[in-house]
């Protein structure tokens, strides 16, 4: 008896502590978890469960009305012109800034000791909230009093003057120009960063063998930056996709829904049109559509680093 | 002609930290010179400035005739192989290695016929299609040699090649690099090392090298010669005590007075021995300092004379060989012994010190000339 009793004893604390143990990991976790659950997960769930909603976010009258609202999706140009524009800018956002973040990159990176001012400068645009950029923006691009106008008439080129955010020809380009102003900095510090790792043993392996410095750039160098251009433009991509504050400030989407994207599209829907249910659906729309592009984008940019 | 002269060679890294410091030095043709000294001698530097990726110093470096201190590193006829090997990681093993000669616009068919010579060599022909990061440590190596055998160039230049491999490979690359100069006679070698075994086994000429305070009194050579002549004959407690393992013994003395076998000193233990060295600068009562190799420590049944008697503190064994700590002097000494040496902890125990095998530095630390040779 006493044997059954000692040895069961034993048992439960042993079981106690494994229990325990067991436990650690998700009383460590929950924290986290729970905050995602709250701000992440169930904002998302509730959109889809919105998108079959017909409401004004108001009042009780929520009308549950099935795929109607996603149905209406399918066929609203409004929508599709909002998400192509969405597409333009990520595919511009790519081909503008990877380039010249790259360059700035190398230039700075052989800039020696000057070049410190010249990064924090660079980098200044960054800084600045996209609020305060947008309205700044909005005063460059002013048909009447812009600087940009005033210096297209001061260098002789008034005849190109331009209502740059009231024409639906130039809107999108306008604020496209500028959102790559503002994230140039960025993946100008990423390719920074992925320079100053590159080893400088193999620069100079390359130059007793008789390399010059253009053929260490463009045979060791890019090469060398394949993985942080992966990053680079899977972000950016993303970036763009869900792109909203800059352009809501300079053109609110307009004119004409020239700059509409799927974000302030959206959030016309839901804050100044009051349809909860149909701007929940357009979320959701949303949602899918950047997890997609995102998870082709991963997987073909994988590929390709498993082919270097 | 592939020999390479420095000439008051100086370098400081900016204003205030010399590293360099007037090296004067002829590496003859076909000669394998190793550069050998403590972390912070600037060997590695001295190396980079042969090559051309350090250039601003004060002197004149010359390969063969030519004085290459405005030479481009790639028109200086030198191959460079780095610690890390820094191969081309986006590369082939063979574009690796043809890179160099492509650079040079050799055509197409030589630069595969030297490469694929430069890979039977070095048995790495299989691997000629492999990426780096498909390589061991030991396959890089040889492909970073290969990279450098392809240019056929006057001088090699070994950055520390062999540090970044464990004991058994670099036991193995070791001598697959002394083929390498056996199969390169004509070219000159600089090998750069902090390991005194490879600058032993590898070396015809060992530039020994001073670090810090040393270097900026005395200059940056302490000592050039063949290994042999460093380690019977050092110049200084500095190339006394770095080469060797375990390290000399030294023992502080007293100068008695020169006698005709050579000069006689006493330890602070009571001990009187000689040494066969020119005392005759030195006043009776003179500090010096003895010293005497561990492996020259010979174990004798008695004391007698220019014998050491001391105290057994621990007896390290490694079956060929035996460490013995010993304590009871002014100073701790440590003995090689054959075997185990038949000695354990605590024991008294008697050693040889014979006089050829002795050596006596002044109270600068400067070696007594010996009158001997050994």
């Amino acid at each position: 008896m006493t044997d059954i009793s000692t040895r069961s004893a034993a048992g439960g604390a042993g079981g106690a502590a494994l229990s325990l143990r067991k436990l650690a990991p998700a009383v460590f976790l929950a924290p986290a978890v729970l905050l995602l659950a709250v701000y992440l997960l169930y904002p998302l769930v509730d959109s889809f469960r919105l998108s079959l909603l017909d409401w004004n976010g108001l009042g009780e009258n929520a009308r549950y009305v099935g795929l109607d609202n996603w149905k209406k999706l399918a066929t609203d140009t409004l929508f599709w012109k909002a998400a192509w524009n969405n597409i333009l800018l990520a595919v511009f956002s790519v081909v503008i800034q990877m380039p010249i973040a790259v360059v700035l990159a190398v230039v700075l990176d052989n800039a020696g000791k000057g070049s410190r001012i010249l990064k924090i400068l660079y980098f200044l645009p960054l800084l600045m909230s996209s609020v305060a950029l947008g309205v700044l923006f909005k005063y460059f691009y002013d048909v009447n009093f812009g600087p940009l106008n005033a210096l297209l008439d001061y260098v002789g080129l008034g005849a190109f003057a331009q209502d740059w955010l009231g024409d639906t020809r130039f809107a999108l380009g306008a604020v496209i120009a500028v959102v790559c102003w503002q994230y140039i900095p960025f993946y100008m510090v990423l390719f920074m960063a992925g320079l100053a790792s590159f080893p400088a043993e193999i620069s100079e392996a390359a130059k007793l063998d008789g390399a010059s410095e253009t053929t260490i750039f463009w045979k060791m160098k890019l090469p060398h930056l394949k993985g942080t251009f992966r990053t680079a433009v899977v972000l950016s991509v993303i970036g763009a996709l869900r792109y909203f504050d800059l352009i809501y400030v300079m053109t609110g989407g307009g004119p004409e829904g020239a700059s509409e994207l799927m974000a302030t599209y959206m959030y016309r829907n839901v804050f100044s049109s009051f349809q909860l249910g149909y701007g929940s659906t357009v979320a959701s729309a949303m949602f899918i559509i950047v997890i997609l592009i995102a998870s082709v984008l991963l997987r073909f940019s994988k590929r390709f680093e498993t082919e270097v | 002609m592939t020999s390479i002269t420095l000439s008051g060679v100086n370098k400081s890294f900016g204003a205030n930290f010399p590293v360099i410091r007037d090296v004067d030095l002829v590496i003859d043709d076909g000669e394998f010179c190793v550069f050998l000294g403590p972390s912070g001698c600037g060997k590695s530097t001295l190396l980079r400035m042969v090559a051309g990726l350090e250039t601003a110093y004060t002197g004149e470096i010359r390969i063969g005739e030519r004085a290459v201190d405005k030479v481009e590193p790639a028109d200086r006829q030198v191959a460079m192989v780095f610690q890390n090997y820094a191969l081309y990681p986006h590369m082939s093993v063979y574009d690796n290695m043809a890179f160099g000669l492509r650079q040079a616009k050799t055509p197409k068919d030589e630069i595969e016929r030297r490469v694929k010579e430069a890979a039977r060599i070095l048995q790495i022909e299989p691997l000629l299609d492999r990426m780096p990061k498909a390589l061991s440590g030991g396959q890089r190596q040889r492909v970073a040699i290969g990279r450098a055998i392809v240019r056929q160039p006057k001088v090699f230049l070994f950055d520390e090649p062999l540090s970044n491999l464990d004991a058994a490979l670099r036991v193995h690359m070791r001598s697959e690099i002394a083929t390498l100069h056996r199969n390169f006679p004509a070219a000159s070698m600089i090998y750069v090392t902090h390991d005194q075994t490879e600058a032993m086994a590898l070396a015809d000429k060992i530039v020994l090298l001073h670090a810090g305070k040393d270097m900026l009194k005395h200059g940056s050579i302490a000592q050039v010669g063949r290994p042999l002549d460093l380690y019977h004959q050092p110049r200084n407690l500095f190339v006394a005590g770095f080469l060797g393992s375990p390290t000399m013994n030294f023992l502080e003395a007293t100068f008695v007075g020169q006698e005709e076998t050579g000069a006689r000193v006493a330890l602070k233990s009571g001990e009187d021995l000689t040494v066969p060295v020119d005392g005759s600068t030195l006043a009776s009562g003179a500090s010096v300092t003895l010293g005497v190799r561990p492996e020259h420590l010979a174990p004798v049944a008695a004391a007698a004379t220019q014998t050491l008697t001391r105290q057994v503190r621990a007896v390290e064994h490694f079956g060929e060989y035996s460490f013995v700590y010993l304590d009871g002097g002014a100073a701790p000494l440590i003995a090689k012994v054959p075997g185990d040496g038949g000695l354990k902890a605590g024991d008294s125990a008697s050693f040889a010190a014979p006089a050829s095998c002795c050596h006596l530095f002044d109270g600068d630390g400067i070696a007594l000339p010996r009158r001997d040779s050994l």
